[in-house]
């Protein structure tokens, strides 16, 4: 069963069928069926088969429909070698979503429809052990049709390429990651083994495969894939901020920014106790406003204590706060944080949360812009930002925050 | 140079009060005493403190001395002492390090540069409203207010005193009555809001050294707030400026 992306990429198709890719009548700068269309040729040949050998990255998925049965089950691409960048998000900043697409459409997903629970089914324990490899896996997938041919497209899911059922499945053995092997026979509790692999600098991504095959805690089960990523982000993240928050705060005004498949990305740090808000900006024709006319901004934000629901605007929430907390613990220091994101119409397709992660990552690797007050520092931002400055803060509940709070300055003379 | 004894917890509650609002601080000694006053980065808050002589259990300054100290630093070695022991200071200008004495031990600690730490003005409030309250009570109200909101109106006129909170759907309020404040003057009802992250810090920290709590309030205005202990020869004092809806 294929997820369905959170709205379609077309819109009314009678225009498509007008343009045939040659107008572009949808306003994009690229056609985004053309773009599948394109990266579907090149693989052709290699896809148009029901047996595939290649070397999975490793990488699995696992749906989330029809929960608690769902469909699990391995990714590969058909080629050998090392294959590990195809399903390592932290290698990707700075790649084109060409580039992006062109890799992920080789992987082809295996589908085998299991309840999440039951681990004596051969192929969810082929899976799980794929999931604990640190090196690709070279393995064969008959399937019983030929892989279906489409990219399929997620919010908060890196694309995959075309998927079919298993019919039958063959693989060597996989070389697996000790850490995570251990941490599988000793049935340490999820939330302690996903803090323990990451303090020993695993990927945040093979964490999230892993926690996503089952292979932690006591009763062990399949997490569908969206779900991993933001459990992986979120525990994470609240587990820095502890110690974020015992640090004292910074004492000027900080100014990230870094651009990426046409995303601007600002990121505000103001001295302050801990607080965070992700705002988004999406032009018309990008990939979740296709059919506006006007920008649509979106944000969600927490003040000391954390949020109680959950982020309104997704996962990617949790994953700029990741980014934001684990710098602000390299740098010894707590802080108010606010990342703008202006979605420029060159975004064309969702590509996954990923792309927030690291690019948050990116941006806050570089040496910030300092500032001794808001003003000099926001007058900076509108430099770097598209959209008036005045309408971020508008839509902006921490920095109405900033602007409210009065210093004592403000009252020196009377 | 300067020194002299004093009980561990007045110290640590001195470090306490001061680390609040900033990590590093500038104390100043002279022939009265110890005093401090610093304003956090953000420049919401500050505290006045000033530990008189008399809390000593000696004190000796010949000339006013001002040092730079890292507020961990000096909160990790106060660790050393129990509460109610007494510990040595010590600083001489010559050897540029401040001594602490624990019982027997000599901890010498590296002083932080003051020439880079201005001094702090103090603004010229005018605060028509002074309340004094039960600390216990102000607390009860921060506690719960915190759960539900970021920021706490602070509201007094001639018969009571008022703290409140307001959530997306829950209100904490707190109304003490004349009858219920140690003492109330206030002509005009006056009103402010503060945030939370500061207030409930500062309150935490007046609760645990004193019952009382005395609070001065305007409109839209900074809010003070002082306690003392240690037979008042400590006295501290907060401001924090106001939040102003939109």
């Amino acid at each position: 069963m294929k997820v369905a992306p959170r709205k379609k990429i077309g819109m009314d198709e009678s225009i498509c069928i007008r343009c045939r890719g040659t107008k572009l009548l949808c306003g994009k700068p690229r056609c985004p069926i053309l773009e599948k269309y394109y990266a579907m040729e090149r693989n052709k040949p290699l896809v148009s088969k029901k047996v595939i050998y290649g070397a999975s990255p490793p990488s699995i998925f696992v749906g989330r429909h029809g929960y608690p049965k769902v469909s699990i089950g391995p990714m590969l691409p058909p080629m050998e070698g090392d294959t590990s960048y195809l399903d390592t998000p932290e290698l990707w900043h700075g790649k084109s979503i060409d580039d992006i697409v062109d890799f992920r459409m080789k992987l082809v997903r295996g589908k085998h429809t299991v309840h999440v629970e039951n681990m004596d089914d051969r192929i969810a324990q082929y899976t799980q052990e794929i999931a604990m490899a640190y090196k690709p896996v070279e393995m064969e997938i008959e399937f019983e049709k030929e892989p279906r041919g489409k990219i399929a497209l997620y919010d908060e899911v890196q694309p995959h390429g075309p998927s079919a059922r298993i019919k039958k499945l063959w693989l060597e053995n996989p070389r697996v990651e000790p850490k995570i092997e251990k941490l599988y026979y000793d049935e340490v509790k999820a939330r302690d083994a996903i803090l323990m692999l990451y303090r020993e600098n695993v990927f945040v991504s093979s964490i999230q495969k892993a926690f996503s095959a089952g292979l932690f805690g006591i009763r062990k089960k399949f997490v569908p894939t969206r779900w991993s990523i933001t459990a992986v982000d979120d525990t994470i993240g609240k587990e820095l901020l502890k110690e974020v928050k015992t640090y004292p705060w910074l004492n000027q005004y900080h100014i990230y920014y870094t651009k990426s498949m046409d995303n601007l990305w600002v990121v505000i740090m103001y001295p302050s106790s801990w607080q965070y808000e992700l705002i988004e900006a999406w032009y018309p024709n990008t990939t979740w406003n296709p059919m506006g006319k006007k920008i649509v901004i979106f944000g969600d934000h927490e003040f000391y204590n954390g949020r109680k629901e959950y982020a309104k605007i997704g996962g990617c929430y949790y994953a700029a706060r990741l980014a934001a907390a684990e710098k602000l613990k390299k740098m010894r220091r707590q802080a108010g944080v606010v990342v703008l994101r202006e979605i420029h119409p060159g975004y064309i397709m969702p590509v996954g949360v990923w792309n927030v992660r690291e690019n948050v990552r990116a941006a806050l690797a570089v040496e910030a812009k300092k500032f001794d007050t808001f003003r000099e520092a926001m007058l900076f931002v509108s430099s770097l930002l598209y959209i008036p400055v005045k309408r971020w803060i508008e839509s902006s509940e921490l920095l109405k925050y900033v602007m409210r709070q009065k210093k004592l300055d403000d009252f020196n003379v009377v | 140079m300067f020194q002299g004894k004093i009980r561990s917890d007045f110290m640590k509650a001195v470090i306490d009060a001061t680390s609040i609002l900033v990590d590093e601080a500038k104390f100043k000694f002279d022939s009265d005493g110890l005093y401090g006053r610093m304003v956090d980065p953000a420049h919401v808050g500050m505290i006045d403190f000033r530990v008189r002589k008399e809390a000593f259990d000696e004190y000796e300054c010949e000339k006013e001395t001002e040092i730079g100290i890292d507020l961990e630093k000096l909160r990790g070695i106060l660790k050393i002492a129990s509460a109610g022991d007494i510990i040595g200071l010590k600083y001489d200008k010559k050897e540029g390090r401040l001594e602490v004495e624990v019982g027997n031990l000599k901890r010498k600690m590296g002083l932080l540069d003051t020439s880079e730490m201005p001094d702090t003005k103090i603004p010229s409030l005018e605060l028509p409203a002074e309340i004094v309250v039960s600390t216990a009570e102000v607390h009860q109200a921060i506690r719960a207010a915190e759960a539900i909101s970021d920021h706490v109106t602070l509201m007094a006129d001639k018969e009571s005193f008022k703290i409140k909170a307001e959530g997306d759907t829950d209100v904490v309020e707190l109304i003490l009555s004349k009858e219920q404040l140690y003492s109330i003057k206030c002509d005009e009802p006056v009103k402010s809001m503060f945030p939370l992250d500061y207030l409930s810090d500062m309150v935490k920290l007046a609760k645990s050294n004193s019952e009382e709590l005395t609070i001065n309030l305007g409109n839209d205005y900074p809010l003070k707030m002082a306690f003392g202990f240690a037979g008042d020869y400590i006295k501290m004092m907060y401001l924090l400026a106001p939040r102003i809806e939109s």
